[in-house]
């Protein structure tokens, strides 16, 4: 009997602490796109956004293509064309190259934002001034997703690439590649 | 004795596949003249400085006057290996420069293979640098 209560009592024990694990939340903060970000191949991911980021903001900055002009450069974000299959936000990666080249002191980049852009325009009209100036640089770029699959080992590819235009020429271009690979179970 | 001998033979090809390392060839006397950093490190994990052994640190200006640090990494294990970097600046005052955010950049870094990473300040206003580096946390 003793036996019989004891097992009863084990195991309502661990139903208990099984439920009370299962209702709970173990959800905790990680720093966005770091180290203990999740990273997988099915997406780009927000460390690979950063890491694209951060490699073409590094090689444009060290390159001469700002050199020549008076800081700081009035640039414009162009289009950065989607060729992954995914549906993908590219301000994930134009937002962040343009802070840090607002923040390096090199470049300015023109607001798209329309009532900025209204606003400029009627004070430059009540002032009598011309139109607002045209961006001096335009920054362009692509994303384009590579897939491999051997066996069951899969492996992604993404490319970043980037260039930057004054007067029809492009006066910088580079490009960073992000390969993951994921060896997928067998069940 | 079979097994034995299979198992001997697994952990050979094992070893040999995982255990390939890195050899180099470069100029015997260098033509480049890197303007070293006089360096102070924290070493807290004795494992991750053998997989990302600082060699050397040098410091460089772009030609819109920021500055660059380029950091020289060696990996003294016999294995390929992933680390994370992240570069922090400061400024004249000792203030952090945090915007943009610093990134932490993974990487992987082959058997005996010397390796660059570098970075550029986010402004004109960066004089000093930090480079965090940390081991491979992503155990999945």
């Amino acid at each position: 009997m003793k036996k019989l209560i004891c097992a009863v009592s084990a195991a309502a024990v661990s139903a208990a602490a099984f439920l009370s694990g299962g209702c709970g939340s173990n959800a905790e903060y990680v720093e966005a796109g770091g180290s203990r970000s999740l990273i997988s191949t099915d997406k780009i991911n927000m460390a690979d956004w950063n890491a694209a980021a951060d490699a073409l903001v590094n090689s444009m900055l060290q390159s001469a293509a700002f050199a020549k002009y008076p800081k700081p450069v009035l640039i414009q974000v162009s289009q950065v064309v989607n060729r992954t299959s995914q549906r993908i936000d590219t301000e994930l990666l134009t937002k962040r190259i343009t802070i840090a080249l607002n923040n390096s002191g090199v470049a300015v980049t023109k607001s798209t934002d329309k009532t900025a852009t209204e606003t400029a325009e009627y004070n430059r009209f009540m002032k009598n001034q011309g139109t607002l100036p045209a961006a001096q640089m335009t920054i362009s770029g692509r994303i384009i997703e590579d897939r491999e699959s051997v066996g069951r080992d899969r492996e992604v590819t993404y490319t970043f690439q980037m260039d930057l235009n004054a007067d029809g020429v492009a006066v910088w271009e580079d490009q960073k590649q992000i390969a993951k690979q994921e060896t997928k179970s067998v069940f | 004795m079979k097994k034995i001998t299979a198992i001997l033979a697994a952990t050979a090809i094992l070893c040999a596949w995982g255990c390939s390392s890195m050899n180099t060839v470069e100029r015997a006397n260098p033509q480049s003249a890197k303007k070293m950093v006089d360096d102070k490190r924290v070493i807290t994990d004795g494992n991750l400085d053998d997989i990302a052994f600082i060699a050397g640190v040098n410091e460089t200006r772009t030609p819109t006057g920021l500055l660059k640090i380029q950091v020289e990494l060696v990996n003294r294990t016999e294995a390929v290996r992933n680390f994370n970097y992240c570069f922090e600046w400061v400024d004249a005052q000792g203030m952090q420069i945090a915007s943009p955010a610093p990134v932490w950049i993974t990487s992987a870094i082959d058997a005996g293979e010397s390796k660059y990473v570098s970075a550029v300040a986010p402004s004109p206003n960066a004089v000093d640098f930090r480079l965090k580096l940390l081991g491979n946390v992503r155990h999945y």
